[in-house]
Formats: structure tokens, C-alpha cells, sequence
């Protein structure tokens, strides 16, 4: 068992018996991500992209985020020239 | 369309033509684009100013996209594309919207003049080159034949003297080693973005099998290269997808398909690369000459696109990586039989691939004690 910044207590997960695709069903329904913790950084790194009060994907905003946050980046669309 | 969008997005296709040949290249696959003007009107320039300006005043954007693309974009030549950037810039200021320039270019034609272009109007740059010159040389050469690997080197180094930090983009030999494409790009190039695209092919192919490379690429990501804070766009659109955040890349997960390309003549088209499917999946009677940005999906191409990409197949219905995948890249769901009726001509793969790095990304999970119940207690 691991703890949370606020204390919290973090358990690890059988993911594996709970699909992605159950997984997605969750944040939709229930906005779990804010509790799902990865010890991996750069997994971490993008649980950490959602904000608290999202819940499932919101397209717009999605595209929206996209494009603010990547202003600086050299990095674009995939396909080549 | 229940909603239909805003585009917030516009891929200008500043030269139809290029000025190296690459095997592979969707572009080229449709032999109609050689009917287009080979760069971008002057006309269609004036008229593009005039719509994007009118679309974000009747939509309030507060920011916009475009990126200029090709064929190879840079045949569209400095002055013009100097003029162009600017004319967008000052009427983005104008209307208080927040724009994002950015390229896509196989690098041959910068120099210090382009990377000075580049700085002054904040345009971001992405060289197209496939790794070490063995491997790029194999598929993106010159009409002569010749190679094209040390002009990329150059306009690299160009770039970089200019202040420019470009991303890279290769696209995936599934014959050649990931580790030796990693190596060269990090450790010689010293990249920190870059990408690995998958080949473009419709069901009506038979692509070489992806599964086995994605699978190592996501390895070396995952053990090595994240720790160093190497950017890989699809293996991280691969855990965004699998985590629940989404994929921000238009070839993996579920969502609209919602690219606006302005061609050369003017015409308003949906995604480039359903060409590969034929010209008639991109064929629209909609001129930014005469109609908004909006108009463009009243086109019957564009909107089955956009359709398309959001009502998936049966078997990716019943998926266990439904919305993860959302049946990859569109174009590749295409076969004449069916129209986009189809799984991905990569499914097998693409299953293949998301297993493997489900099955290293969910031991570094953890969960709040407190769902823990709800949580394995969905059915």
C-alpha cells in the first residue's frame, strides 16, 4: 500500500481482470481518474493531464488543450512531407 | 451530426507538388492532385485571409490552427510564405485569436533564410526523415535517385542555429530495427519529439504486419527513453488511449475525424489521406471562394469522414479496445466493398500492440482504497 500526497491510502490494482475499455466506463461514470496513480513517471505524467471536473473525454476541450498546449512544441499533425 | 463542430483546424497545402519522390507517400497515391495548381493561388490565398478571418469572428474563436503542408510546403517560396504567415498573424491579432503556425517539411530546401522566417513568425517545424541513412534512403530519395538523409541532417543543424528545436517524423519500416532508429535519432541526432508513423494502407491492401515493432518501440519508450524525457507522439497516444485521457493523435482512439484541408485551388476538402481510397473520398464542389470554413461540411465527403469516424464497425463495437482504438486511422477502415464499414486493415495488430503495453502499464497502477469496491465491481 502506498499513500497519497493528502494521505489517502493508494492500493494497487489487478488492472488486468478490469479491461480498458471498463476502465474508460469508469471515468465516464464516475470521474476516477483523479485516483488512479501509475509508479511509472511518464504514466503518471499523463493520468496527470486531466483536471479535476473532467469526466470521459470531452472533444472539444480535448482539441482545445491540444492546441494551447502545444504552442511551443515543433510538433505537429502525423503526417510527413 | 448532432453537433456538428467549429473547426479550430485548417491543413493549408501551400504546394501540391514536391520536390523528392517517397515510396510510400499518400499524396501522391492519387494522381488527380497533379491536376491541381502546383502551389497555392494568390486568389485563394486572399479569399482563405478573408473566411478564417470571418470564421472566427462569427464563431468567437480565441484560437485557431493551421498548419502548411504539401507535397512539400517550402516550394511555396520565402516571400510568399513570409507574406502569408504575416497576413495571418496581423489578422489573428486583429480578432484577439491565439494562432498556431506550424510545417511539415522534408527539410531540403532550409536555410538560414527560412529558419530566420520560421523564428520571426513563430512557426513551429517538423522534418519528415526515417532514421539512419540506411534505412531513410530506402524509401525518400530524390527524383535522381539520390539520397535525401544529409540535406535532413543539415536542416536540422540549420534550424537548430536559428533557435529552432524542430519534432521528427518517421514513418515505420516494419523490416528495420526500432532500436537502431531510437539510437540514431537520440543519441546522434540528440531528438527529444519524435514519432513513428504507421504506414498508410486501406483493407483493400495487405500491409506488412506493425505489431512486432510498435510492441519493441513501446518497450524501449517505456524502460529507457521516458525516463530520459524523450517524447514518442504514438507510443504515449498508445497510454493516453489505454489510461482513459485520450489520444491527441487523429490515428488511434476513438473520435471525430474533424480536419478541414484547403487545397491549392481553393477547394475545401476533408482529411488528406483518405486519397489513398480514392479521390472521390476527398472530392468537394466547396471553394473558400465562395463559401465559409463552416460550408465545408455540407460536403457529402467531408461528413461521411466525420460520420464515419465516429460509428465504428461491428467487431470494434464489441472490442475490448473500443474507444482505445476507436479503430485506428480512418483511411485504413476503407475498402471498396464496405466504404469505412470496417475494422482497421491493422486490427490484428493494433490489438496486438495495445495487449502488450496494457500489460506493462497496468503493474504501475494503483487506486484509491476508497473506489477500490466500485471499481472491480463493474461487470
Amino acid at each position: 500500500m502506498t499513500k497519497k500526497d493528502d494521505g489517502h491510502d493508494m492500493m494497487p490494482v489487478d488492472f488486468s481482470d478490469l479491461s480498458p475499455e471498463k476502465l474508460h466506463e469508469l471515468f465516464k461514470t464516475r470521474g476516477l481518474q483523479f485516483d488512479v496513480r501509475s509508479r511509472h513517471p511518464a504514466v503518471q505524467t499523463i493520468l496527470q493531464e486531466v483536471q479535476p471536473g473532467d469526466v470521459g473525454v470531452d472533444y472539444d476541450k480535448q482539441f482545445d488543450k491540444d492546441v494551447k498546449g502545444d504552442f511551443d512544441k515543433g510538433f505537429d499533425r502525423d503526417k510527413p512531407a | 451530426m448532432d453537433r456538428p463542430p467549429i473547426f479550430h483546424y485548417t491543413l493549408v497545402k501551400l504546394a501540391a507538388r514536391c520536390n523528392i519522390t517517397c515510396s510510400y507517400c499518400y499524396w501522391f497515391r492519387d494522381p488527380e492532385v497533379y491536376e491541381r495548381p502546383p502551389l497555392l493561388t494568390q486568389d485563394v490565398e486572399d479569399a482563405f485571409l478573408r473566411r478564417v478571418a470571418e470564421h472566427w469572428a462569427t464563431h468567437r474563436s480565441d484560437s485557431f490552427y493551421v498548419l502548411f503542408h504539401g507535397g512539400e510546403p517550402l516550394l511555396f517560396g520565402k516571400s510568399r510564405f513570409l507574406q502569408f504567415a504575416t497576413r495571418l498573424r496581423e489578422a489573428a491579432d486583429r480578432h484577439r485569436v491565439r494562432l498556431r503556425l506550424s510545417t511539415t517539411t522534408n527539410g531540403l530546401l532550409v536555410d538560414e533564410d527560412w529558419a530566420r522566417i520560421f523564428l520571426q513568425q513563430r512557426v513551429s517545424v517538423t522534418l519528415s526523415l526515417d532514421g539512419p541513412p540506411a534505412f531513410n534512403d530506402r524509401r525518400r530519395l530524390t527524383f535522381a535517385g539520390a539520397s535525401t538523409y544529409a540535406g535532413v541532417e543539415k536542416a536540422l543543424q540549420t534550424l537548430r542555429d536559428g533557435g529552432i528545436e524542430p519534432g521528427v517524423l518517421a514513418v515505420c519500416d516494419p523490416s528495420t530495427s526500432p532500436d537502431e532508429l531510437v539510437d540514431h535519432f537520440v543519441t546522434r541526432l540528440r531528438l527529444r519529439w519524435f514519432d513513428v508513423l504507421v504506414p498508410d494502407a486501406t483493407r483493400d491492401e495487405k500491409p506488412a504486419s506493425i505489431a512486432r515493432y510498435y510492441k519493441r518501440l513501446f518497450d524501449i519508450w517505456f524502460d529507457d527513453l521516458a525516463r530520459q524525457r524523450v517524447h514518442v507522439r504514438y507510443v504515449e497516444n498508445v497510454t493516453r488511449a489505454l489510461v482513459g485521457i485520450g489520444s491527441t493523435s487523429e490515428s488511434l482512439g476513438y473520435g471525430p475525424i474533424r480536419t478541414l484541408t484547403l487545397n491549392t485551388d481553393g477547394a475545401l476538402e476533408p482529411l488528406d489521406v483518405l486519397r489513398i481510397a480514392g479521390t472521390d473520398r476527398v472530392r468537394s464542389e466547396i471553394n473558400v471562394r465562395t463559401h465559409s470554413l463552416q460550408d465545408a461540411q455540407s460536403n457529402p465527403a467531408w461528413r461521411r469522414a466525420y460520420e464515419a469516424s465516429l460509428q465504428l464497425a461491428v467487431e470494434c463495437r464489441e472490442c475490448r479496445y473500443r474507444s482505445a482504438c476507436g479503430g485506428g486511422f480512418l483511411p485504413s477502415r476503407w475498402s471498396a466493398e464496405r466504404g469505412f464499414d470496417n475494422p482497421s486493415a491493422y486490427c490484428a495488430d493494433l490489438q496486438e500492440i495495445l495487449d502488450h503495453a496494457w500489460s506493462r502499464i497496468h503493474p504501475t497502477l494503483a487506486v484509491n482504497s476508497g473506489l477500490l469496491h466500485d471499481a472491480t465491481a463493474v461487470p
